[in-house]
């Protein structure tokens, strides 16, 4: 109690004793020192008070504020007693509480904000993915329709190649042998009489050889020179090389490749007709392309 | 010691407000108890800071419960407003070390997308 204090300084009658009497009555008659549980609870109020917890929990740090002022009130009224102990710890545990409640919002709104952004990522994954999977999709239906439209030009090809082989069977022989497909071309169609030059009519037999034969690559061709018996040996040999030559030129030269093409004089060591008739010897001037699977090495 | 005459009749109210005059504070205790069930609920006694002001509740919810037997009823009604504040702290701290702890898993988990993606 206050009044105790204030009679036990009025025994010493020294200035600093009375100043410090009227230091005291001024004060509300307690000692000027307060506790220690007090002023700890001063500086922690003023600690919460000057950080965020101002502006995030402003009510909370009003209830510390009221709390503070009830210890100061006890204070000045029964000095450094239990009760103003007491309440001035009340009000550093509502200060503290004010700093919790505080970190536990700016705690929950970091919590928040970094949720709010693992979102924000994975919809802008989730947005790239759709795009490249988009962009994938395209390409393979862009690739689908290359494939679709290289599909088709090979129908197509094998289609011209159809018609050229029954084109082709309109003005010669095409015939299935054990060496091969065999296409015989008659000698007056192709050359002139004793000559290895073609003729321009030879051309669109030959032109539709060149269509059938270009969509099987896989095959060997053999261009046969034939004679009938009439003349000289080695004149037949050479005019039957020169005419296969003539006619593989021509083929090679309108597309097909030169690797698969070989030409080869046989002279009149082959008929197919009997030389005795002039049908058969015509017969025999002839120029057989063969046409057979690539030979097993 | 010379008391003034004129304050003495207060100081013998006050002796006599001591000694019996303040009912014992049961719903005050009620409450204190109530506070401290609550923090130990949310799990207050997990986090150090937590069970601090767990353990000091329950300290000073005893002494009050020893003062109200004693028949000072008014230093128990005291001593129960820190058990009081003291588990409503220790509640807020558990609180606090949750949401550190949910915020910390939240930035874990975005750290482990991005590791992920890469």
């Amino acid at each position: 109690m206050c009044l105790r204090f204030t009679s036990s300084f009025a025994w010493f009658a020294t200035p600093l004793s009375l100043s410090l009497v009227l230091v005291g009555v001024l004060a509300g008659c307690g000692t000027t020192l307060p506790p220690k549980e007090l002023k700890d609870a001063r500086a922690e109020y003023q600690r919460v008070a000057a950080g965020s917890a101002s502006q995030i929990v402003p009510a909370d740090v009003h209830v510390a504020r009221e709390s503070l002022d009830a210890a100061d009130k006890e204070f000045s009224d029964s000095g450094d007693s239990i009760e103003t102990k007491d309440k001035a710890y009340v009000a550093l545990r509502k200060a503290q509480l004010a700093e919790a409640i505080a970190q536990t919002k700016l705690a929950e709104q970091g919590r928040d904000q970094t949720q709010r952004d693992a979102q924000l990522a994975t919809v802008t994954e989730l947005t790239n993915a759709r795009k490249q999977l988009s962009q994938e999709q395209q390409h393979v239906a862009m690739t689908e329709a290359q494939l679709a439209q290289e599909r088709q030009a090979r129908i197509e090809a094998e289609k011209r190649a159809k018609e050229a082989l029954e084109n082709l069977a309109k003005m010669a022989s095409i015939k299935e042998e054990s060496r091969g497909m065999v296409i015989t071309l008659s000698g007056a169609v192709l050359f002139p009489s004793g000559q290895s030059v073609l003729l321009p009519a030879a051309m669109s037999s030959l032109d539709n050889v060149v269509t059938a034969l270009k969509s099987t690559p896989d095959r060997n061709i053999m261009i046969e020179g034939h004679t009938d018996s009439v003349g000289q040996r080695t004149y037949n040999m050479d005019l039957s090389q020169k005419r296969a030559q003539s006619v593989r030129d021509y083929l090679v030269g309108h597309g097909l490749p030169a690797e698969i093409v070989r030409a080869q004089g046989v002279g009149p060591d082959r008929p197919i007709a009997d030389n005795g008739t002039a049908d058969g010897r015509a017969n025999n001037r002839r120029v057989e392309i063969v046409v057979s699977p690539p030979e097993r090495k | 010691m010379r008391i003034h005459k004129g304050l003495s009749l207060p100081v013998v109210f006050l002796a006599a407000a001591a000694c019996g005059g303040v009912p014992p504070p049961t719903q005050h205790m009620a409450n204190a108890e109530a506070g401290i069930r609550a923090a130990r609920e949310v799990g207050a006694q997990t986090d150090p800071q937590g069970a601090l002001h767990l353990s000091l509740a329950q300290e000073e919810f005893d002494k009050a419960k020893a003062l109200v037997s004693d028949g000072d009823n008014k230093h128990a009604d005291l001593v129960l407003s820190k058990a009081e504040a003291d588990a409503e702290l220790a509640m807020a701290e558990a609180r606090e070390a949750q949401a550190r702890a949910q915020a910390q898993q939240a930035k874990d988990q975005i750290k482990m997308l991005k590791n992920a993606r890469q």
